[in-house]
């Protein structure tokens, strides 16, 4: 399993994906730099009224953020296994002393590797770019360390699922499916926070809440995201994102949490199964 | 035996692929696995080195079970679409496939097989610019990367040209010496002739000749006879000694189940007193014989 993870780690850095991403990001975070700058220039200098849209501004920046990581997740991993079955190349793999499910699992930790590496990179650069630009913001070390953890288990999920449509369906069709899961979640994420601030208002709106359950249901990354937004945002049990579209609301429940756990391992070991039982 | 194969069957939604194969292949040989296209050759292969799950029937390869993990560090094999990744050097390929087959200090083995397979001085150079003869040429030293007991080659030459089909031949040779069985898919078949041992025709999904490829070529050949008018009770008294007799005007054809029964056939002739002209043992190809059992695989099929 070794040598597949050593090897996947190579084999993204010799295709144009990583490449093409990173100059996203950093077309991105230069955009985004500039776009902070001259708000926090404009703002008052009362922390009081500051510090909520330091939030918003910040919780903005890693929200598109993880589209970016999720954009390399799907391209990196949609062909993981499918296109080395497609291409021929998996065969010569398969006939080794090696098990299928140690290269579906090494080409997650391989994939996973990399991708978390990418994580972590966007979201101290976003966390980095606000303080340097004047956010007075402070955030605990378990705060920022949470929050990381929190933010770079977005894509090993939604890296899961493209290795299970993977190990059983065509590189198209993975990315297809993966695209409409986590757009899914995307607009689930918004419904539910709609739902959450008409409730708010005092009236019912038990329909959209349920939606956006669902969507989280099928593809966990959203409640995530939010679960990330209260462990950076909370300070002394006040919360200050609550009327944000993007990412406030309703913090998910521990069940949320360990539900997307044991997602993501029985996506992992669907992909190791459907793999083992495929025809090559 | 290396390869025992008991009703092994894989088919695609119960259509093509392979059906009830009974093989076995014993160690040190080199046994040719024939059939026209679409016969089911490569999908036996791919289902004996565990790439396809079988539909039916079980198997046993080098005493294990197949797609073991065990067996399979000592086994080589050459796809028919043999394709490499193309971002890697040759070189790179080699030491991929070391390390999955968890050679230790392969180098030295690998510069062997790369000088071996004729592409020393490209080992260098990216998968991707190789010719497909070349590719192929990679995908044999692949193939003989872990110093394998037992050698799956499907069409290995099929993209080579002639000097490299000679070398594979010697290749495949060599292997045989040092006691490898060798397994090889083909449908070339004067390659076949010089190499192999056994052979095992395949149409249509099921094996239709299999045994000695001497023992095959004699069943299938035949004594004529140039006689005057046979004596009476001729006929009869060959039949005796022969497996099948036919006359026709004066020349009989007679098939014999060994070669020790030729001069009993010509002592009962001269016996009976019917003039003999002319006996001869007319032998067919590999060809010949191969391309008689398909055609007449085909007569049968249509017929029923
Ligand atoms: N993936 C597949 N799905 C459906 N049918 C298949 C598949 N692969 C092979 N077949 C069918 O199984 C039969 C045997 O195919 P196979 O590739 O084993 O033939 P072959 O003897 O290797 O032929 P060739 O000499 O052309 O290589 C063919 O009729 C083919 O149509
Ligand atoms: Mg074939």
């Amino acid at each position: 399993m070794i040598t597949v993870i050593k090897y996947t780690f190579k084999e993204m850095f010799h295709k144009k994906a990583l490449f093409f991403v990173l100059l996203l990001t950093l077309a991105y975070l230069t955009l985004y730099g500039f776009g902070i700058k001259e708000a926090y220039e404009a703002l008052p200098r009362v922390n009081t009224l500051a510090l909520p849209i330091f939030s918003e501004f910040i919780t903005v920046g890693l929200y598109f953020a993880s589209l970016i990581v999720a954009f390399l997740v799907v391209i990196s991993s949609a062909g993981a296994l499918s296109a080395d079955v497609e291409s021929g190349v998996m065969q010569a793999v398969l006939v080794k002393p090696i098990k299928r499910y140690e290269v579906v699992l090494g080409k997650f930790f391989g994939i996973g590797l990399i991708v978390s590496l990418y994580s972590l990179f966007l979201f101290f650069g976003i966390i980095f770019l606000n303080k340097a630009l004047g956010a007075r913001v402070v955030f605990s070390f378990s705060q920022v360390f949470n929050g990381a953890l929190l933010f770079l288990w977005m894509p090993l999920i939604l890296l899961s699922v493209c290795l299970w449509g993977s190990a059983r369906m065509s590189t198209l069709g993975t990315g297809i499916m993966a695209v409409m899961l986590y757009g899914f979640a995307l607009i689930g994420g918004w419904v539910e926070q709609i739902g959450y601030l008409i409730s708010l208002g005092g009236r019912s709106a038990t329909g959209l809440i349920n939606a956006g359950i669902i969507a989280s249901l099928l593809m966990p990354t959203d409640a995530i995201y939010r679960k990330m937004n209260s462990v950076l945002f909370s300070s002394n049990g006040i919360y200050f994102l609550r009327n944000n579209l993007l990412g406030g609301g309703a913090e998910p429940s521990l069940y949320m949490l360990l539900y997307a756990a044991g997602y993501m391992v029985f996506m992992l070991y669907m992909a190791a199964r459907s793999f083992t039982l495929r025809d090559m | 035996m290396v390869i025992e194969t008991f009703n092994l069957t894989k088919q695609y939604d119960g259509k093509g692929g392979c059906v009830d194969i009974n093989l076995s292949v014993k160690e040190g040989e080199v046994f040719g696995f024939l059939g026209p296209n679409g016969a089911g050759k490569s999908t036996l292969v791919k289902t004996l080195v565990g790439l396809l799950r079988p539909t039916g029937g079980s198997a046993r390869v080098l005493g294990r079970p197949l797609g073991d993990i065990r067996a399979m560090g000592k086994i080589g094999y050459l796809p028919e679409n043999f394709r490499y990744h193309d971002w890697m050097t040759g070189l790179e390929v080699m030491r991929f496939h070391a390390e999955l087959y968890k050679i230790p200090r392969p180098a030295e083995r690998i510069s062997e097989l790369l000088e071996l397979v004729g592409l020393s001085g490209h080992e260098k150079k990216k998968v991707a610019g190789y010719s497909k003869g070349m590719q192929q040429r990679l995908g044999l030293a692949v193939a003989l990367l872990a110093d394998p007991e037992l050698v799956f080659l499907d069409e290995p030459t099929s993209a080579l040209d002639p000097v490299g089909r000679i070398e594979v031949r010697e290749i495949i040779r060599d292997l045989k010496k040092k006691g490898k069985t060798v397994f090889l898919n083909s449908h070339l078949l004067s390659e076949v002739e010089m190499v192999c041992d056994r052979v095992a025709i395949i149409n249509r999904g099921r094996i239709i000749a299999c045994g000695d490829l001497k023992d095959l070529l004699f069943e299938n050949s035949a004594l004529t006879a140039k006689i005057g008018s046979p004596a009476e009770g001729l006929i009869e008294e060959l039949k005796k000694i022969a497996v099948e007799v036919k006359l026709r005007e004066d020349s009989l054809t007679i098939k014999v189940a060994k070669r020790d029964d030729i001069p009993l056939i010509a002592k009962v002739i001269v016996q009976s007193e019917t003039p003999l002209y002319e006996l001869k043992m007319e032998g067919v190809s590999l060809e010949e014989l191969f391309v008689n059992l398909v055609r007449g695989g085909e007569a049968l099929d249509n017929g029923d």
